[in-house]
């Protein structure tokens, strides 16, 4: 097994959950819903995933408890956003907020434990070979499809079209008839059901529920999106970028002599220079935030 | 009664009554009893001196913390990286006191400690802020990143040179440690609240006053309510959001009196955590006004202590659910209009 094969093995692995992510980010804020709940979509639907796994012992139905959990859970935020009036940065912070704390609750409370929940169902067979396994498991298939499916929906179909049509201009697409508020709710659920599609790659690739194991991946999938100024190919391709950068980590991490703390801040401190650098080209949808 | 203030007692009922309905369920679901859940709660924290002492204690970082979000809040900006500005100001400002002579001054000694508090916290915030001002990243992100820097940042210096060991610095010299509340009497003795319980309280009217009065002040709210028409009579937005970033840092940063100053005398990992966090749902509660934000501190700061003495029956971490409730709760009530065509 070579160094390369874990590399690109390790890159495809952390990928999956920021792809999620980025994909869901992609969906919502080109229906015009700024949402930035993503980090607590992951971290209840992993929840969900683990919990629903245990209860019943079967993986597959903890799978469709993450996605369920995720769909849900970003469909209250477009509900409060959109029935609420509540601003959606807000909606989004308080949010995350309340999928830690829950989390925490769940765990001391279900599993009496302060960091994480007992060993869960195994989902898919457990391959030898580290590349193999890693693009075979399940739930990264399922997120390499929902790529493929995003992308569909946005360019090729007619809900993705109003949605484009919502976020870009929702005064006019009222106008043409298109129901916006019903739509953003739509594209909030579908958000949340993809980024749950992470949770459950984060609970059943390590096999339990940990508190801290969304990571800021919900955030930084959020950097993401503006470098892939919205659209979903290349979103998926800087969701790469990053998860390569934490890859490379551990590869460096043998090699060089720098303090792992540099190596740590380095896809941060990454991502803040691409930021400055694409600056004012990146667009945003044109009706992002409004009503 | 006026407008303003009957406004800020509609968000104070509506956010205690979530808070109890939560509470409530919360204890239910973790099979305490509720009512006596709350009876043990406010007893261990308004109920002695030391539990007031505590919740005191508790407010004063998140008091800081939601001030600064508020001033960047007002002037339409996320700050939610008040988090690493606080971590970065504490670290800075133990490094730099530790420095000083032994037996330096209180008088010249305190005065140094905040202004290098407000310089770390500026200065970190301002790699967000100018990244916002200049090339239009959104400042959420810009903030989030900047708190991850700094988790690595902080770590990273005190391994490297700036700590006594690889978790905590220096110690400042004890004659610019700020009174404890533990001088007013025994019954206090324990708690780690301190003279900068006072300096937060002030922050907050101080700077909601520059806000009201000063030209510099509104203008950073009118920027807030509209960048196009303060770009046209002649306002510089960029620097203007800038200054709001920076000022945000520079008030989070403050709280190193809290810590450094007024309870450990050294900074050390993980001493602040919470904090930056905590402020976003002080600021979001208290929003604009500065009785709102000592409100909502003490608010936060009690659920906290009382967090800590439920913590065997109710985990301590189910707060944090009712923080993200009563922020919902109350954004629902003072919620923005709906616009006319949408149903």
């Amino acid at each position: 097994m070579s160094r390369a094969e874990v590399f690109v093995a390790e890159t495809l692995r952390m990928a999956a959950p920021y792809v999620a992510c980025g994909l869901g980010a992609v969906i919502t804020e080109r229906a015009g819903l700024v949402n930035v709940a993503f980090e607590g979509t992951l971290i209840v639907s992993a929840l969900a995933g683990a919990c629903f796994g245990l209860v019943s012992g079967s993986a597959v139905v903890g799978l469709v408890g993450a996605i369920a959990a995720g769909a849900a859970f970003c469909f209250l935020h477009g509900a409060l956003v959109g029935r609420g009036r509540v601003d959606a940065i807000v909606s989004g912070i308080a949010l995350n907020i309340i999928a830690y704390g829950l989390s925490r609750f769940v765990l001391r409370v279900a599993y009496d434990s302060a960091s994480n929940s007992p060993k869960v169902p195994a989902l898919g067979a457990e391959l030898a070979s580290p590349l193999l396994r890693v693009a075979l498991h399940p739930a990264f298939v399922l997120v390499v499809l929902a790529c493929f499916a995003v992308a569909w929906i946005l360019s090729r179909t007619r809900f993705g079209l109003r949605l484009r049509a919502t976020g870009e201009n929702p005064e006019a697409a009222r106008a043409a008839g298109i129901p916006t508020a019903t739509i953003r709710l739509a594209a909030a659920a579908l958000s949340g059901a993809v980024a749950g599609l992470g949770g459950a790659h984060l609970v059943f690739d390590q096999r339990h529920f940990d508190v801290g194991m969304s990571g800021g991946r919900g955030f930084i999938a959020l950097a993401a999106v503006i470098l892939g100024r919205w659209r979903p190919g290349a979103t998926v391709l800087a969701c790469l970028g990053f998860s390569a950068l934490e890859a490379a980590q551990i590869a460096v991490q043998d090699v060089a002599r720098v303090p792992s703390e540099v190596v740590q801040m380095l896809p941060y401190v990454v991502t803040l220079g691409l930021l400055a650098g694409i600056g004012r080209a990146a667009r945003p949808p044109a009706g992002l935030g409004r009503d | 009664m006026t407008e303003p203030s009957r406004a800020l007692l509609h968000r104070v009922v509506i956010a205690a009554s979530a808070l109890l309905l939560f509470f409530d369920l919360l204890a239910f679901l973790a099979g305490d009893a509720p009512l006596s859940a709350i009876l043990r709660g406010l007893s261990a924290t308004w109920g002695t001196p030391y539990g007031i002492g505590q919740v005191l204690y508790k407010a004063t970082p998140v008091l800081f913390a939601g001030v600064a979000f508020d001033v960047a809040y007002r002037a339409g900006l996320f700050n939610i990286g008040a988090e690493g500005q606080i971590a970065i100001a504490g670290l800075v400002t133990a490094i730099v006191s530790s420095k000083l002579p032994a037996g330096t001054p209180m008088i010249v000694g305190v005065p140094i400690a905040l202004v290098v508090a407000m310089a770390a916290g500026g200065a970190w915030a301002s790699v967000a802020g100018g990244l916002r001002a200049r090339f239009g990243a959104h400042e959420v992100i810009g903030t989030l990143l900047s708190n991850r820097i700094a988790d690595a940042m902080v770590p990273l210096a005190l391994a490297h040179g700036f700590g006594a060991t690889s978790f905590r610095t220096h110690d400042v010299p004890a004659s610019i440690l700020l009174p404890r509340i533990e001088r007013l009497g025994d019954a206090f003795r324990g708690s780690a609240a301190s003279l900068a319980f006072l300096l937060a309280v002030a922050v907050a009217f101080v700077t909601a006053t520059w806000q009201r009065r000063a030209r510099l002040g509104r203008e950073l709210g009118w920027v807030g309510q509209g960048p196009s028409v303060c770009a046209a009579e002649g306002i510089p937005v960029a620097r203007r959001v800038l200054l709001a970033m920076v000022l945000s840092g520079a008030i989070a940063g403050l709280s190193a009196s809290a810590t450094v100053l007024g309870y450990k005398g050294h900074y050390e990992l993980g001493m602040t955590s919470g904090a930056g966090f905590a402020g976003i749902a002080v600021g979001l509660l208290g929003r604009g006004r500065p009785w709102g934000l000592l409100l909502a501190a003490l608010l936060v700061g009690t659920l906290q202590q009382a967090g800590l003495v439920l913590n065997a029956t109710i985990p301590k971490e189910s707060m944090d659910i009712l923080f993200g409730v009563a922020i919902l709760a109350v954004a629902m009530v003072t919620a923005r209009p709906r616009p006319e065509a949408a149903r």
